[in-house]
């Protein structure tokens, strides 16, 4: 396995940018998850790696090899697309054995390789009799059909492009267990795109978050969830809300008549009373508590009173819509409060306060 | 007295039909008069039917030319669409696949042979066909066939190739297949209903082609339009007829074959440049 190296890549189309100027490592037998919104750059990226698409400039590295120019044939990198690409018109066995057939290994050997990876993806020995055809499979299966097909060739890289976006949920969270438990069995080096935060975290080894064509933040799953580094992470990363607040006449920053204490405006820029500011902070970390609740430390964060009457049920929880102004606020809670007043806590550490004017 | 009387809904079943009937005898009018002098033995004016029935003219059209032009028809029809197929298939697939400037343009070229009167086409196709000496020969009428009918193919190849998903070919590259291989693995044998289906278009149309024969072949080459158009002419009613009713049965038989392999997700964009 070796190391993959992207160095400034670019491409543009007509008039936007899909990547500007990216550069990430992929370490061997790692499984890297890029992240992002729709249109952040994910899958150009992919496919750029793959070589279905030329960079505009930078270079791409397969360890000491330089396979900025080579065509996806030449480049050992294998695909494993979001809606299976399994041909119709072959047979499960011969969908699995294409790269094989390619590199004129012998038939006895493709046979057993074959059989082997069937049996690592966790695929029963049924699917490969000769009539078995792609289309009769569950989705499921017929994406660990793709992933055998893939890895059957042993490829110096693994890419997988929203692998499980087509799935229901169930089946979803399983196959993700079973894609990482595959990856790390096999040691092979591996790039998974997506736009679902909780399969990113769940298997990732390194998060790569993405945004605009750029890399905004690189780090663990923990990392990139508790200390998101910029205001497009937090407001990406988790459950999160954006609120307005301003400064108050003596400095504090104020949320709906509410002063936030003990929560610096990032990047220290100092703000003049007046001043509009953005609250970001999580409903997850939105508690609820009783009317006569009293903060145990000194106040820090911030304290909201309020009337719990909206609610919906999501399923072993409660949650509870809050009105202040013409702003909404969430919080979920097991309990349920109905038409009776409450107190809303957030921790200081939960919130982060960015300048209205500050670009993501 | 109640809305629906039996009266009424009896006007209307009448009515009905009156209306098949009708349509039947449009449809099927002209036809049966073809079938009538195919087994008329005599038939003279004012009668209304034939005075003498039989089979004498279908034995004597088979024993005759008939075989013969619908041999000719046959084998250029065969090379016709083989030839078409051969050239329009690998271009179809560039103008499906890749960026291709004045793509639109291409496509129209195609259609000109369609588009023009044909007899001024090919009354001065023959003069040209005379000075490269293919002319009366077999050579020079399928060229004139290939040159009408590229345009059946092409267009419903590049709608096929169009609606094979090109991530099926990416899956093939990042295999290790080269494009080539990818072509004849992954591309071709998605395409095969459409390329039956333009064939049997191809092959039709050469079969029923008459002007570009007649004008290009004669007075050798003769397919069985041309031979019925010169028993029309020389007032053999019974063998046109029977002639016709020989030509009308590939058409129909092709045509149910025809429905059977061209799905409705291949022609979705016919033409979509």
């Amino acid at each position: 396995m070796v190391e993959i190296r992207m160095e400034n890549i670019v491409k543009k189309y007509r008039k936007t940018t899909a990547l500007d100027g990216v550069t990430l490592t992929l370490k061997p037998g790692t499984m890297t998850v890029v992240l992002g919104p729709s249109g952040c750059g994910k899958t150009t990226l992919l496919h750029i790696l793959a070589g279905l698409l030329p960079a505009d400039s930078g270079k791409l590295f397969f360890g000491e090899k330089d396979v900025t120019t080579l065509r996806p044939q030449e480049r050992g990198a294998a695909l494993v697309f979001q809606n299976y690409a399994l041909w119709p018109h072959m047979s499960v066995f011969d969908n699995i054995a294409y790269g094989l057939r390619l590199k004129k290994v012998p038939r006895d050997q493709i046979v057993s390789r074959v059989d082997e990876i069937t049996k690592l993806v966790g695929l029963p020995e049924e699917v490969l009799d000769s009539r078995r055809h792609p289309t009769e499979l569950s989705g499921g299966q017929q994406q660990r059909v793709a992933l055998a097909r893939a890895l059957v060739v042993s490829p110096s890289l693994l890419l997988m492009d929203e692998p499980l976006s087509n799935l229901d949920a169930k089946v979803r969270s399983r196959l993700r267990v079973y894609i990482r438990d595959v990856q790390k069995r096999v040691g092979i080096t591996a790039l998974y795109v997506t736009h679902d935060q909780e399969e990113a975290f769940s298997i990732a080894d390194t998060v790569v978050l993405m945004n605009r064509g750029k890399i905004i933040q690189t780090g663990t799953s923990e990392e990139i969830y508790d200390h998101p580094e910029s205001r497009f992470a937090a407001e990406f990363i988790g459950d999160s809300t954006v609120l307005d607040g301003t400064v108050s006449a003596d400095g504090r920053v104020c949320f709906e008549g509410n002063d936030i204490r003990g929560v610096p405006i990032h990047s220290n820029t100092t703000a003049k009373p007046g001043d509009s500011v953005q609250i970001i902070l999580r409903f997850s970390d939105v508690k609820i508590r009783p009317a006569s609740f009293e903060p145990k430390e000194p106040e820090t964060g911030l304290l909201l009173s309020a009337f719990a009457k909206e609610h919906m049920y999501i399923g072993a929880k409660y949650r509870y819509v809050f009105h202040f102004g013409e702003q909404t606020v969430l919080a979920d809670s097991e309990t349920e409060y109905r038409d009776e007043p409450v107190k809303l806590s957030i921790r200081r550490d939960a919130i982060r306060i960015y300048k209205k004017s500050e670009a993501s | 007295m109640s809305g629906t009387s039996v009266f009424s809904k009896g006007i209307r079943l009448t009515g009905r039909l009156l209306l098949y009937a009708a349509a039947l005898f449009l449809i099927l009018g002209p036809l049966s008069s073809l079938v009538i002098w195919s087994l008329a033995e005599q038939w003279h004016w004012p009668a209304m039917l034939p005075q003498r029935w039989g089979t004498m003219y279908w034995e004597k059209a088979f024993r005759g030319e008939l075989m013969n032009s619908f041999v000719t028809g046959l084998e250029i029809a065969v090379i016709v669409t083989g030839v078409v197929i051969v050239l329009a298939v690998p271009l179809a697939y560039v103008l499906a696949r890749f960026h291709i400037p004045f793509k639109a343009l291409i496509l129209v070229l195609f259609l000109f042979p369609q588009a023009f009167p044909s007899l001024p086409v090919f009354a001065n196709l023959m003069t040209l066909f005379y000075r490269w000496d293919i002319a009366g020969k077999v050579s020079g009428v399928v060229l004139v066939q290939v040159g009408a009918a590229l345009i059946y193919s092409l267009w419903t190849m590049v709608s096929v190739f169009q609606s094979v998903p090109r991530v099926l070919e990416d899956a093939a590259y990042s295999m290790g297949a080269s494009r080539i291989r990818a072509f004849f693995d992954v591309s071709l044998p998605l395409a095969v209903p459409g390329v039956v289906a333009s064939g049997i278009l191809v092959f039709l149309y050469s079969l029923d082609e008459f002007t570009g024969t007649l004008l290009i072949g004669s007075p050798f080459v003769k397919t069985l339009p041309v031979q019925m158009y010169l028993s029309s002419m020389g007032y053999e009613m019974q063998i046109a007829s029977v002639t016709s009713l020989i030509i009308s049965i590939p058409g129909i038989l092709f045509l149910l074959l025809f429905q059977r392999f061209l799905k409705a997700e291949y022609l979705s964009s016919f033409g979509r440049i």
